[in-house]
């Protein structure tokens, strides 16, 4: 008995080596516009179709990511796909901005649910012109001062996620708030990094000096490359 | 008159000719006994190797490139040159452009049917031969990835394949041979309407040749 308990636990571990197949003959199409805040259209924006699947021997199983469909917008915006199609969990449609624009994602379990007409439209979709905000701190305090700062900014990924069809706000996440920040002192007294966030951001800074209390300042970034300088 | 009727048009007038000119010669073979290759066999063995040409604007010709291929035939004869053929065989398709198809980088493409034909004998050492599937399947593997990212999707389509060959006799079980295949696969893909036309056919040409091995000295009928 133990013999084949131990055969069938080896083949087990061995099922999921094989490729994943996706659904058979079948063929999705993408379709939509790509419009910016001013509702012009945008070309050349990537679109790719993925979906999920567990790879690996049983002890080891990692979640790889399958590429099912791709394409980009035409000039006047809009986009046709045409992708394979697999029953997944987190079947997505990703839209890359390329940190020119904000990146969009539709989320959708496609396990029981396959759109009748085999037609995924994303109609008019808004993507917001994406700032590249460049900062730097330099300190000109005496040694031994210490600086906590962090920038609170609206991040540049909209996630949407439908359950047959039908947007489910409470599972979607757009332009989540991000808080990115560090502790400098005399081992790192300067520092200088950057972070992609929306034009039209207002960016709140908040920084302590010597662990004294928060000071917030706020600025609007408003164009393509904003540079933020500070010294304390 | 689109591409496909005009194919199957020209493949039965072209049928209809050879049937004719077979049965005013096949009164003749008798009087040529003293010929060096014999005018007829029970059936043959052959093995292709082809080169797959995709055509047309559906997904196949827009798509996908064909690498290579390889056929197994058997045939047999019924009656003089009516012959029943059973065919097997895989084609090799890289794809060009994965925005017509879906992505995926190759296929390989199996296929089996059984064709009916006619074979007549201009020359003593040249059969040429003309025959249309009856039935059979495709069946489309697309691999994307390599090792660790390689998966899988297939399709499937019903086969329509109209032959005509070329062969050479060398002695009375050898030939060599030359093929010419229309290939126009019914697809079972399932799509949105707005893309049905651009997936309802698969087509392609096939070039192949190969070696043909005979046996047997009588039709199936003759010689029962």
């Amino acid at each position: 008995m133990k013999r084949y308990v131990f055969l069938l636990l080896g083949l087990m571990a061995f099922v999921n080596c094989k490729p994943p197949e996706f659904e058979r003959n079948t063929r999705v199409l993408i379709k939509g516009k790509m419009i910016d805040e001013n509702n012009q259209p945008i070309s050349e924006v990537d679109i790719s179709v993925y979906t999920y699947r567990f790879s690996g021997y049983i002890f080891d199983a990692i979640e790889d990511e399958y590429l099912l469909g791709l394409g980009k917008s035409k000039t006047d915006g809009s986009f046709e796909i045409i992708s394979l199609f697999d029953k997944d969990e987190d079947f997505a449609i990703v839209i890359n901005g390329n940190e020119k624009y904000t990146n969009y994602t539709y989320l959708s379990s496609t396990t029981d649910h396959t759109p009748e007409d085999l037609v995924f439209d994303l109609e008019d979709k808004q993507l917001k012109s994406v700032s590249k905000v460049n900062y730097s701190i330099n300190r000109t305090s005496p040694e031994g001062t210490t600086f906590r700062f962090s920038f609170q900014y609206s991040d540049i990924n909209c996630i949407e996620y439908f359950n047959e069809g039908v947007l489910e706000p409470e599972l979607s996440r757009c332009f989540f708030e991000i808080n990115s920040g560090s502790f400098l002192n005399d081992t790192y007294p300067d520092y200088s990094n950057s972070f992609l966030t929306p034009i039209g951001t207002v960016v709140e800074f908040h920084y302590s000096i010597n662990d004294q209390s928060e000071i917030i300042e706020t600025f609007t970034v408003d164009q393509e490359n904003y540079e933020f300088e500070f010294s304390y | 008159m689109n591409l496909n009727s005009r194919i199957k048009f020209y493949f039965f007038f072209l049928f209809i000719v050879f049937t004719n000119v077979c049965l005013s010669q096949n009164s003749d073979i008798t009087k040529e006994q003293d010929s060096v290759i014999n005018k007829q066999s029970l059936g043959y063995y052959a093995y292709e190797f082809s080169l797959p040409i995709t055509t047309g604007d559906k997904f196949a010709g827009q798509g996908l490139t064909g690498k290579a291929g390889f056929n197994m035939k058997l045939h047999a004869f019924v009656y003089k040159g009516l012959f029943v053929s059973g065919t097997f065989g895989a084609n090799y398709f890289k794809v060009k452009n994965r925005e017509v198809v879906g992505n995926y980088d190759k296929t390989t493409s199996t296929h089996q049917y059984l064709s009916l034909g006619y074979e007549i004998s201009p020359w003593n050492k040249l059969r040429m031969g003309l025959s249309a599937s009856v039935l059979g399947a495709s069946y489309f593997k697309n691999k994307s990835g390599y090792d660790y990212d390689e998966a899988i999707q297939r399709d499937s389509g019903r086969i329509r394949s109209y032959d005509f060959y070329v062969n050479y006799m060398l002695t009375n079980e050898l030939a060599l041979f030359l093929n010419y295949a229309y290939r126009n696969d019914k697809m079972n893909i399932k799509v949105p309407t707005e893309i049905q036309e651009q997936f309802s056919n698969a087509n392609f040409h096939n070039i192949g040749f190969g070696i043909r091995v005979c046996f047997g000295k009588k039709d199936i009928i003759s010689a029962m």
